[in-house]
């Protein structure tokens, strides 16, 4: 780790306007990414801006009836919280599902959405990739290939975007509010990351120096219903072969009147699953909708030769997902049969 | 900050982490950094009462809180609950991880009892406390038994009984020391640089004035990426980091083989291209190695076995007619690394009289002492390693390593002591991982349905290390029908391989007894039948029927299940062999009122302080506090290293004889002082100080195998141990994971010398089996041959959520020829469980996995999701 200096912000302006100086500084949060790029010599930042003593810690309910979370809540913090249990539950899920309970002690809301990819060969320096060193090539495309993109991966990164959190927050239609040192602005978080395109070392939409300060969730009553599936390799400490968030509310008849999707471990970002939704809305809530949604999203799947599984996968972890929020929407007891509320829950 | 419940200043600089703070400038090494990236846990502090991975964590965010290490849980009271319970159930062994283990657990436990009373916590509530623990050494059982005891107060007071692991308090404390907590005055900082070429020859290197040390051999030439080029070494890590990025190596790149499955065909690069360079190839075997002949990239085979023609005959004749009772099948398993947490470390010092000093990691004291002297020109006794304690071996902790070599000639030349310690990555790719292997498998039954013919060709794929004996193994196994068994070495441009708990053993297992299953499914017989009726060996036969016995086995459902979750047995058998080293020696002296051991003998986390001290005190009828046992120091009495499943075997027999030395001569000076049963009167030690008696490890009846012991080897045995692993899964057809629940060890190996290190021991050859089965696979990148999987995220060993309920049965029957009744579990306590698993993932999904580990992507491809 390369020596640097420390310094601490007065407020959320002051820092953005610290950082944003200086092309070699970097916020630091909880620091469990940064530190560990510093180590492996990913990142090298001349100066660290400490953002953790801002008044940016707070879980709190919004008036117009959404939550807003302050940027440095802990994520096991953010996992345990009483209103993101009660209301959103599979932000607390896909929390609990990702790192450990000693990083997520540490690991911070911004900081859990700003992560960056675990592609073996970003965080190897001894070999190329355009995400680390724009221009030098992409050492997946004919390396080791399953932990990496089915969907919107270019020639220049197929790497996938690692935060289980984010999954879930895109999925709960979050807003991500960003101050740089004159404004604040807010970015939906279905815009907040990119894909890579000829320019895979933006991992998002931010300014050099544009500050996260929070995240606001809306009002979404079915996302009491909405859950987590996280696909791995190991029960312990794994990041997502394939995950997916699903919401879904019924109508009066029974049929889907509305339902919110989103994939993680296939995508340069979290990835909203915009053709299933389309797919399955304002329609009968069966088996086969559910799985001709999945179809339909994955319909632009492109893999690698090393991950074609993930494409059936996806699809398998899409249609369970939906058949569990389905039984939970529809006030599943937890006792279905075969294939119901009861065996999912494993 | 408040350190420890005490004020504590510090400056650290700003590139310092918590973790480096703590244990390099505070000293408080209980603390440990295996990963270095957050994964393990071993580093986990408590910071404002909150667990937190203290290797990613600035140290300057400590500033102004209150920070609590292991050193710091004990209170007013003695020992924190959750410290006496991980000692009285020893959930541990090697000890490297539970520091970490134990600040999280009783931050768990001080939660629990705070929100629920003192209730036991269930299963998966402990293991979701604990998933950002590992332990290598799979203690698992222990550690869920010691959380939920001291979760329902049971350790609240101090045992009066001593806890069944003789160190067990040293290393709950945090006080017990490993090679990388030692930082003598002065210490300089070694590196080693790496090639970052497969193949190529090394035409200079310019260290850049830095001390440093060429490692390269004569022939110049670097045949993997993390080959050690050179060391150099530096007054502080900061600056021999800086070194050795100066150092400028010239290349002359050659083509490399990278693809075991190409590297035999013609045209392919050649990897040893000279008889001399072939000669020097390393060994990823114990003893030498067998003969064989070099085809290009290809060597051997050794061939073994009895009537082989006859055999190969009988499988070609069978596959020609379609005969349904031969299996021919192949079997693949890709490397698997050690991972022992403690990673491969030295420091060397020469004292003002030329003597060497090492502490080092190893799991061969008295061999690095040998091996060093021999290197250095000195004789033995002046040369003096220490290893108290040893955070994990498996294997890949022999002999005289890289990092011993580099750290003394780094000391010489620096005049100061030299300190190297590997990190993960290098420890993850150049300390020796179990080669792959492929393995071409036939079987055939007879009419009667008895074993016709065995032929077995394994092609292994160690790097570009050699001695592959995976084939071979097939002596050991199901009587004396005829077989042919021939190992091959394949040479590639990737690190070498070293021995792994049971060298080839995995892999042997992993073919065969899926093959067996395959077989009985053939013949429509039960498979724990139809291994009962091929082995003939009495002690075994007792497992099979135990396993019978078990409801898990008599109650299970015949064929593939339906639906979902599927839940499937498997059974698979094991045979090893065990050795002894008859040179053993065990020295006891009064001292101070107590009876001390001193023994050469490392502690690797398999117990050998603890077997020496039960045999002691068992055989002189002392309490705890009287006997006191020290190992690990080759200046003690000789001792083998801890491997071939040998330790146990040694020690304990010649323990043994030391202590009724000893009662003979304590008899002869003062007779009052020995009771009738030969118990010695506690009291009476004082007055018998600097007493002192040897015992030897005396002959088996019967001798050994070989009619003296072998170089290295040890004496083989008469009688091989055995094993029986049942092992029940669920499978979950939808997304590919399998989940073991239960499991069943069932282990031949004579009398226990301490049943619950033993177990202990048996219960983590089923997690690293469960490992081998289902998650570990080394990757590499096959354009560079670069090791992908240098982290343990990447490389991915069993957590406590991934263990499944373990029991294990011993049958101590049928060892009464070897002296003290019991031999070595080390290795045959984890080789078949690859198979039980692979077995029982069948039976629950009728498809056959043929390849570890048994992903997720290959189950679901297996059983055709489309």
């Amino acid at each position: 780790m390369n020596p640097f200096d420390y310094r601490r912000a007065e407020d959320a302006a002051g820092a953005a306007a610290m950082v944003a100086d200086n092309p070699a500084a970097a916020f630091l949060g909880g620091g469990t990414n940064l530190v560990d790029h510093m180590k492996l010599g990913v990142a090298a930042p001349e100066v660290l801006v400490d953002i953790t003593h801002l008044p940016m810690d707070e879980v709190e309910a919004l008036p117009e009836g959404g939550v807003r979370i302050g940027a440095n809540v802990r994520n096991s913090d953010l996992a345990a919280h009483p209103l993101i249990r009660r209301r959103y539950p599979v932000l607390s899920q896909a929390l609990l599902s990702g790192a450990s309970g000693q990083l997520r002690n540490l690991a911070t809301t911004a900081g859990n959405l700003l992560q960056r990819t675990r592609c073996v060969y970003f965080q190897d320096t001894s070999t190329p990739c355009n995400k680390r060193e724009p221009g030098t090539g992409c050492s997946a495309l004919e390396g080791y290939q399953r932990y990496h993109a089915i969907l919107g991966a270019s020639p220049d990164c197929v790497a996938v975007h690692p935060s289980d959190m984010a999954v879930a927050l895109t999925a709960l239609d979050a807003q991500v509010v960003v101050q740089d040192a004159a404004t604040e602005r807010r970015v939906p978080i279905a815009r907040l990351h990119r894909l890579p395109g000829e320019a895979p070392e933006h991992d998002t939409v931010l300014n050099h120096g544009d500050l996260i300060t929070a995240v606001e969730l809306p009002d979404m009553p079915m996302a009491v219903h909405a859950r987590y599936r996280k696909v791995r390799d190991r029960a312990s400490f794994a990041f997502a072969l394939v995950s997916v968030a699903a919401a879904m509310s019924l109508g009066a008849d029974g049929s889907v009147s509305d339902v919110r999707i989103a994939l993680g471990g296939v995508a340069h970002k979290p990835w909203r699953a915009l053709r299933a939704e389309e797919a399955l809305r304002d329609g009968p809530a069966t088996e086969e909708r559910f799985a001709a949604a999945a179809r339909a999203e994955l319909a632009e799947a492109r893999p690698l030769p090393g991950n074609t599984f993930k494409v059936a996968l996806a699809r398998s972890a899409i249609t369970a997902t939906l058949r569990q929020v389905h039984a939970e929407a529809r006030g599943g007891d937890g006792h279905g049969g075969p294939g119901g509320h009861g065996e999912e829950q494993r | 900050m408040t350190l420890n419940g005490a004020a504590a200043e510090a400056s650290p600089g700003s590139d310092t982490t918590a973790a480096e703070l703590v244990r390099d400038e505070l000293g408080l090494t209980g603390t440990k950094v295996a990963c270095g990236a957050g994964v393990c846990g071993a580093c986990t502090l408590l910071v404002d009462g909150t667990p937190t991975a203290s290797c990613l964590l600035p140290a300057t965010a400590l500033a102004g809180r209150t920070v609590t290490t292991v050193e710091g849980l004990a209170g007013p009271d003695g020992l924190h609950p959750v410290q006496r319970a991980f000692a009285a159930h020893d959930g541990m062994q090697c000890g490297y991880c539970t520091p970490g283990f134990v600040v999280e657990a009783a931050a768990f436990v001080d939660r629990h009892r705070a929100e629920h009373g003192d209730t036991r916590p269930s299963r998966a509530e402990i293991a979701d406390a604990l998933a950002g623990h590992l332990c290598r050494c799979g203690a698992y059982e222990g550690i869920y038994a010691a959380v939920a005891a001291a979760c329902a107060g049971e350790h609240d007071t101090e045992s009066p009984l001593p806890p069944p692991r003789a160190e067990a308090e040293e290393k709950v404390t945090g006080r017990a020391r490993y090679t990388t907590d030692v930082r003598p005055e002065g210490c300089w900082e070694a590196v080693l640089v790496r090639s970052t070429r497969a193949h190529a020859r090394v035409a200079a290197v310019d260290a850049g004035g830095a001390v440093h040390v060429d490692l390269l051999g004569a022939d110049r030439t670097v045949r993997y990426v993390g080959q050690p080029l050179l060391a150099v070494a530096a007054p502080t890590p900061a600056e021999a980091r800086a070194a050795a990025e100066r150092v400028a190596v010239d290349y002359r790149d050659l083509p490399a083989a990278l693809d075991p499955a190409a590297a035999h065909h013609a045209g392919a690069p050649v990897v040893y291209p000279t008889r001399e360079a072939q000669n020097a190839a390393p060994s990823n075997n114990e003893g030498p190695p067998l003969p064989g002949r070099w085809r290009g990239n290809l060597r051997g085979p050794s061939g073994f076995g009895w009537r082989g023609g006859t055999a190969v005959r009988r499988v070609k004749d069978a596959a020609k007619r379609g005969d349904r009772r031969l299996v021919a099948e192949v079997f693949r398993t890709g490397p698997q690394v050690h991972t022992a947490l403690e990673p491969h470390a030295c420091v060397a010092r020469w004292d003002e009289h030329g003597d060497l000093h090492l502490h080092t990691s190893t799991q061969a004291v008295v061999g690095v002492a040998e091996a060093a002297a021999k290197r250095w020109g000195l004789p033995r006794e002046r040369v003096h390693v220490t290893a108290e304690h040893v955070g994990g071996g498996f294997g890949a902790k022999g002999g005289l390593r890289v990092e011993v070599v580099a750290a003394a000639e780094l000391a010489r030349a620096a005049g100061a002591p030299v300190r190297l310690v590997f990190d993960r990555a290098e420890e993850l790719t150049d300390a020796g991982h179990r080669p792959g292997a492929r393995v071409e498998l036939g079987l055939l039954a007879d009419a009667k349905g008895d074993l016709a013919a065995l032929t077995m060709d394994a092609y292994n794929d160690g790097g570009m290390s050699t001695g592959g004996m995976v084939a071979t193994l097939g002596l050991l196994m199901y009587g004396n029908a005829p077989r042919r068994l021939r190992d091959f070495d394949v040479l590639t441009n990737r690190p070498p391989g070293a021995p792994f708990r049971g060298p080839g053993g995995a892999q042997f297992h992993w073919a065969l007894e899926q093959g067996v299953d395959m077989m009985a499914e053939r013949l429509g017989e039960d498979p724990l039948a139809l291994r009962r009726r091929w082995d003939g060996n009495r002690k075994r036969r007792a497992l099979y029927d135990w396993a019978a016995a078990l409801p898990v086995w008599a109650e299970r459902t015949r064929g593939a299940g339906t639906g979902r979750f599927r839940r499937g047995v498997g059974v698979a058998a094991a045979n090893w062999i065990y050795l002894t080293d008859p040179a053993t020696v065990v020295d006891l002296v009064v001292e101070d009122g107590a009876v001390v051991a001193r023994s050469a003998v490392q502690d690797i986390g398999t117990g050998s302080r603890s077997v020496i001290t039960d045999v002691v005190r068992t055989e002189l009828g002392l309490p705890a506090d009287r006997v006191r046992v020290g190992v690990g120091r080759s200046g003690w009495s000789y001792a083998p290293g801890s491997n071939g499943s040998r330790t146990t075997a040694s020690i304990g027999p010649a323990a043994r004889d030391a202590a009724r030395a000893l009662r003979e001569e304590v008899r002869r000076r003062a007779p009052g002082a020995v009771s009738g049963s030969g118990a010695l009167d506690p009291e009476a030690l004082k007055s018998l100080e600097g007493t002192q008696a040897g015992g030897r490890r005396r002959r088996d009846r019967g001798g050994y195998l070989t009619p003296v012991a072998l170089p290295g080897m040890g004496a083989p045995g008469r009688g091989l141990t055995g094993a029986v692993h049942v092992m029940e899964v669920e499978v979950d057809t939808l997304l590919g994971q399998v989940r073991p629940l239960r499991c069943w060890a069932g282990i031949s190996a004579g009398r226990m010398y301490n049943d619950r290190l033993a177990r202990n021991q048996c219960e983590g050859g089923v997690v690293q089996g469960i490992g081998y089965a289902l998650y570990e696979q080394r990757r590499d990148d096959p354009v560079t041959g670069a090791v992908l999987t240098t982290n343990l995220e990447d490389y991915r060993i069993p957590g406590i959520g991934d263990t499944p309920e373990i029991t294990v049965h011993f049958h101590e029957e049928g060892w009464e020829h070897v002296v003290g009744g019991g031999v070595g579990i080390g290795e045959v306590s984890t080789i078949g469980v690859a198979a039980a698993v692979g077995n029982a993932v069948h039976d629950a999904t009728g498809w056959r996995p043929r390849e570890v580990p048994i992903r997720p992507d290959r189950l679901l491809e297996g059983i055709g999701l489309k």
